[in-house]
């Protein structure tokens, strides 16, 4: 096991924040899936993943991009355990919604890190 | 059954099914030529084995090991959907509706995962000609057209391993009645005029 933790670092107020994870438990039903979904407060690192782009399409100006999100507590994508499962998380922050699309395993080393994707296209 | 209201005009009122109500149809009968029973509309031990593509947040994955069906409910051009008949107008004023009646034809595609996948497709295909399954049909106005496709094993590779696939697709037409219901005539003004002018106004009582 690795002997250096950065979780001091993760929550260091010169780069840390605090966001909301939605986090979704759901099943299968008639019509589809259907889940329910819990707010939890983040503290941890906001950064850029990509830039936020431009997509013009006939039908208007779409706008696409992603964010990398850094903390202490861990973020899923959509996940099967058993028998539980949900769809990724969704993190609100500076009134914008992101569904994680990619979790890195660095739990190892006391953070985690997910990223993910804007899901407004405006 | 859906109603809106067309402005300036009246209200539209269609039998026409929406893609979600075609995949319930579908996914409960399925299940009940898998031999699977829910025991209420949110049975997850049931409803996990037949799930419905596009979700609009996405849905969890499967196992290689699970045995899953997948539908999709879409809608495909055919010669036989573009007659359109208006039926004639037999109601009294002060207001008629105009019914209008057409065929639109539906594919379900049935995809199969998992290591029975193959024979779950022919148990569902062979399923869809039983009386019971036409029976559901027509209460919802669609009747299945007998060709249906062939079940083909068409294995996926995902992450380094052949995940068993097998699909078919089912061709149905559904009957849609539209009734726009229109204000009627009810008053004409006839108005009689000349050079010198208007000589004559006539009312006439529909």
């Amino acid at each position: 096991m690795p002997t250096i933790s950065l979780t001091r670092v993760a929550n260091s107020a010169a780069f840390a924040q605090s966001y909301i994870v939605n986090r979704s438990v759901g099943n299968w039903q008639e019509g589809g899936y259907v889940f329910t979904t819990t707010s939890i407060p983040f503290y941890g690192i906001v950064q850029p993943a990509t830039e936020y782009d431009l997509a013009q399409v006939p039908e208007g100006d779409r706008v696409t991009g992603m964010l990398g999100f850094i903390s202490e507590q861990p973020m899923y994508k959509t996940y099967v355990e058993g028998s539980v499962s949900g769809i990724g998380d969704q993190i609100v922050w500076r009134g914008q919604n992101y569904k994680v699309v990619a979790v890195v395993p660095w739990r190892d080393f006391g953070f985690a890190k997910a990223i993910a994707a804007r899901l407004s296209g405006e | 059954m859906s109603s809106y209201a067309v402005p300036n005009v009246g209200t539209m009122t269609s039998t026409g099914l929406t893609a979600q109500q075609m995949s319930i149809l579908f996914q409960n009968i399925t299940l009940q030529c898998l031999g699977i029973t829910p025991s209420g509309p949110t049975d997850q031990q049931a409803y996990f084995n037949v799930r419905i593509d596009w979700p609009t947040t996405g849905q969890p994955a499967w196992a290689i090991t699970d045995d899953i069906a997948f539908l999709r409910c879409v809608e495909v051009p055919d010669r036989y959907n573009t007659a359109h008949e208006v039926q004639p107008v037999t109601q009294e004023p002060p207001t008629y509706p105009e019914t209008t009646i057409y065929t639109r034809i539906w594919q379900t595609d049935f995809i199969f995962y998992g290591p029975n996948s193959f024979d779950r497709a022919r148990q569902v295909k062979a399923c869809l000609y039983q009386d019971f399954v036409h029976a559901i049909l027509e209460a919802s106005n669609l009747y299945l057209d007998t060709v249906i496709g062939t079940p083909r094993r068409t294995p996926e590779l995902f992450q380094n391993q052949w995940w068993e696939r097998t699909g078919f697709s089912a061709r149905m037409n559904e009957q849609v009645t539209d009734v726009l219901v229109k204000p009627a005539i009810q008053l004409a003004n006839i108005i009689l005029e000349d050079v010198n002018g208007i000589f004559a106004e006539i009312t006439v009582d529909l």
